[in-house]
């Protein structure tokens, strides 16, 4: 039987963080909430089995996001036509926000999560590398390209 | 830590802490739960609903497979034909007598060999070999009535008990020598090499049929 209890207070804790971190990974609002939902309902079926519900959580939310970035023949594909216009689904439109979305939509997906994770998340190197499953040297590798991207687009 | 870092870090940081409506996270768990709950169960009544189709089917293989080899008392008990006591006469058909020696489904012959009333030898003829001789019989010319065969050169009679899963089928009995005429009573054949085969023949496995003009007589190896 799982505590759901525990769960909300788990939500209600964290769930602000986890959410800006998925807009931070996908730079689009409603993605972002689609994408906490679908991380916090893997969380939930696996509750009470997972030692650091934080620390999965976040492995989760990351890896559904670069899961998602995959094309695959059975995914989502790319229209001419949008079907729906974008807006900015009430986040707030500073100048400097939306000049860092831009400058992170422009990195990889691994680019991104280890951005996020690492400046955002505040996770050492070692548990970023943990959370996405890949080697510390990769995460390092990363960073560093993902760092000098946004320095280049920030001096433009 | 470059100031560059700080600053990525505090931009990061800039416009969070909205916060997340724990009722409809919760709502929509539960909802992701139920459907995958039911798919689950779907899917595992589909592969319940497919073993059981597969257990009765074997189930009923079984059974059929029991009922006729392993165990009980058997529909068809096995039939065992004796040769009889003294040398049967070749009865002589009416004509025509084109018909079958041999019944169709021979599983068993007995083969019953006299040497003038006595019986000398007798042997069983069983499955394949058995069909096969029923066959090879059966496909011989019909017996016109109008060839005069030299009879008795022997005094060697051969009595053909044919079984089947219906019991023991009216017997075949032939004179070695000359023709050969063989006769069920209702049925007759010139089969004296067939009959020559039984009568020499220890093996239950027939000899190629070999038409008597293709016979060769040339120099055997030295």
């Amino acid at each position: 039987m799982r505590d759901e209890t525990a769960f909300r207070e788990f939500v209600e804790a964290n769930g602000a963080t986890l959410l800006h971190a998925a807009r931070l990974l996908t730079s689009d609002y409603q993605r972002a909430e689609d994408l906490v939902q679908t991380a916090l309902t893997k969380v939930y079926v696996r509750w009470g089995r997972a030692r650091e519900p934080l620390a999965y959580t976040r492995r989760v939310l990351v890896s559904t996001h670069i899961d998602g970035t995959r094309r695959r023949w059975w995914g989502e594909r790319p229209t001419e036509a949008l079907p729906e216009e974008p807006t900015d689904g009430g986040m707030a439109t500073t100048d400097e926000r939306d000049e860092l979305r831009r400058m992170l939509r422009d990195l990889t997906a691994l680019e991104r999560a280890v951005v996020v994770l690492r400046y955002y998340c505040d996770l050492t190197e070692k548990d970023t590398a943990a959370s996405l499953r890949i080697p510390v040297g990769t995460v390092k590798s990363a960073a560093s390209r993902a760092l000098t991207r946004l320095r280049v687009e920030a001096i433009r | 830590m470059s100031p560059s870092e700080s600053e990525l870090r505090a931009s990061l940081r800039a416009g969070e802490g909205e916060r997340l409506d724990t009722d409809e996270v919760l709502a929509r768990v539960r909802t992701a739960r139920r459907d995958r709950r039911r798919n689950v169960t779907a899917i595992g009544g589909a592969v319940v609903a497919v073993l059981a189709v597969g257990g009765v089917i074997t189930g009923i293989q079984l059974g059929r497979d029991d009922h006729t080899t392993a165990g009980g008392p058997s529909p068809t008990p096995q039939v065992v034909a004796s040769c009889p006591a003294s040398a049967p006469v070749v009865p002589k058909p009416p004509a025509p007598a084109s018909g079958p020696l041999f019944p169709d489904g021979v599983t068993s012959i007995k083969v019953c060999v006299y040497d003038v009333e006595r019986l000398s030898t007798s042997k069983d003829i069983d499955g394949p070999a058995a069909r096969s001789y029923a066959q090879r019989f059966n496909d011989l010319p019909a017996n016109s009535g109008a060839q005069i065969c030299p009879q008795f050169l022997t005094q060697i009679t051969i009595a053909l008990l044919p079984v089947t899963a219906n019991g023991v089928a009216p017997t075949v009995v032939g004179r070695v020598g000359g023709c050969g005429t063989t006769s069920n009573n209702t049925a007759s054949r010139q089969a004296g090499q067939l009959l020559g085969e039984l009568q020499v023949g220890t093996s239950q496995t027939p000899p190629p049929i070999v038409p008597s003009h293709s016979v060769s007589h040339g120099p055997g190896p030295s």
